[in-house]
């Protein structure tokens, strides 16, 4: 395996939907190759810390009920359900 | 569909009790979508005010609309396409993010001098320090604007890439090429920043 092309398996990697023989060809070629298997750790580990860069932004409860009351009065003429 | 828990219910089934003109279907489907929507703006325009506006305005128009969606199952991915034009709409028309140039798709990323230094043994409190998020946070709002949404869809909202393509109108390969193209780059400013604190280990004094 080139590691042009073992890089490029990184996502499906990551994401499980490599076929066995494409794994065990790649995971052969990381402990051969350190700079694939650097490329790939620090790669893994960006996709992790990007998952964690953001606050999950919480939207008030407010502005919910504020949108809520928007599109009872525009779509429901302003009638709620029982 | 009353007061009680709906959360099993799935979306086809709210959208065809909204399509009869059910409201507590309507307020189900804001309970479970507002926050979703409202993240996914909120993290591709930075900007709290807009993202309520966005919020409003993409509720306002799929709940008009409603009617002239085909497939009720796919109401979550038109939620979001309705979401991230209104978020392009925005950023244009506040020249956000800088130059938005078109990727080619066809350039193979080169990997920087750094693909040899492994900085994932650093301690946390580096990794997850502010600075290194600050810095990660950045770079993603460096990157183009084609990867960038994708990279804020798929690895901070955790979208699909099934639904991150239907979504942009993309194909799911197109969708993988930008985000495998993105998270390098980020690598690579990441592997530059945490260059200074590998080299201290390096080199101890
Ligand atoms: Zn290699």
């Amino acid at each position: 395996m080139k590691c042009l092309v073992c890089s490029s398996l990184f996502p499906d990697y990551m994401e499980n939907c490599l076929s066995q023989d494409v794994i065990d060809e790649l995971e052969h070629h990381f402990r051969f190759c350190e700079k694939c298997r650097v490329c790939f750790s620090t790669y893994r580990l960006t996709v992790m810390l990007s998952s964690k860069v953001e606050q999950p932004a919480a939207v008030s409860p407010e502005s919910v009920e504020r949108l809520t009351s928007l599109l009872i009065q525009r779509f429901f003429n302003g009638a709620r359900g029982a | 569909m009353g007061k009680k828990r709906t959360e099993r219910v799935p979306d086809a089934s709210v959208v065809r009790a909204l399509k009869n003109g059910d409201p507590h279907a309507m307020e189900e489907l804001v309970r479970r979508y507002s926050n979703k929507v409202y993240n996914l703006a909120y993290h591709l325009t930075r900007d709290a005010n807009a993202a309520e506006e966005i919020m409003q305005d993409v509720f306002l128009t799929v709940i008009s609309k409603v009617d002239t969606l085909a497939n009720d199952a796919f109401f979550s991915t038109w939620l979001y396409r309705v979401t991230t034009n209104a978020a392009y709409g925005f950023l244009r028309k506040e020249r956000k993010f800088g130059d938005q140039t078109a990727i080619d798709e066809e350039t193979e990323h080169e990997p920087s001098a750094d693909y040899l230094h492994d900085w994932t043994k650093l301690p946390d409190s580096i990794l997850l320090s502010e600075e290194s998020r600050r810095i990660l946070k950045e770079s993603i709002d460096s990157l183009p604007e084609a990867m960038r949404t994708v990279v804020i869809m798929k690895d901070v909202e955790g979208l699909s890439n099934e639904e991150i393509a239907q979504a942009l109108g993309l194909s799911v390969p197109a969708v993988k090429s930008r985000l495998h193209r993105g998270r390098l780059i980020l690598r690579d400013m990441l592997s530059g920043y945490f260059r200074k604190y590998t080299l201290e280990g390096d080199h101890p004094a």
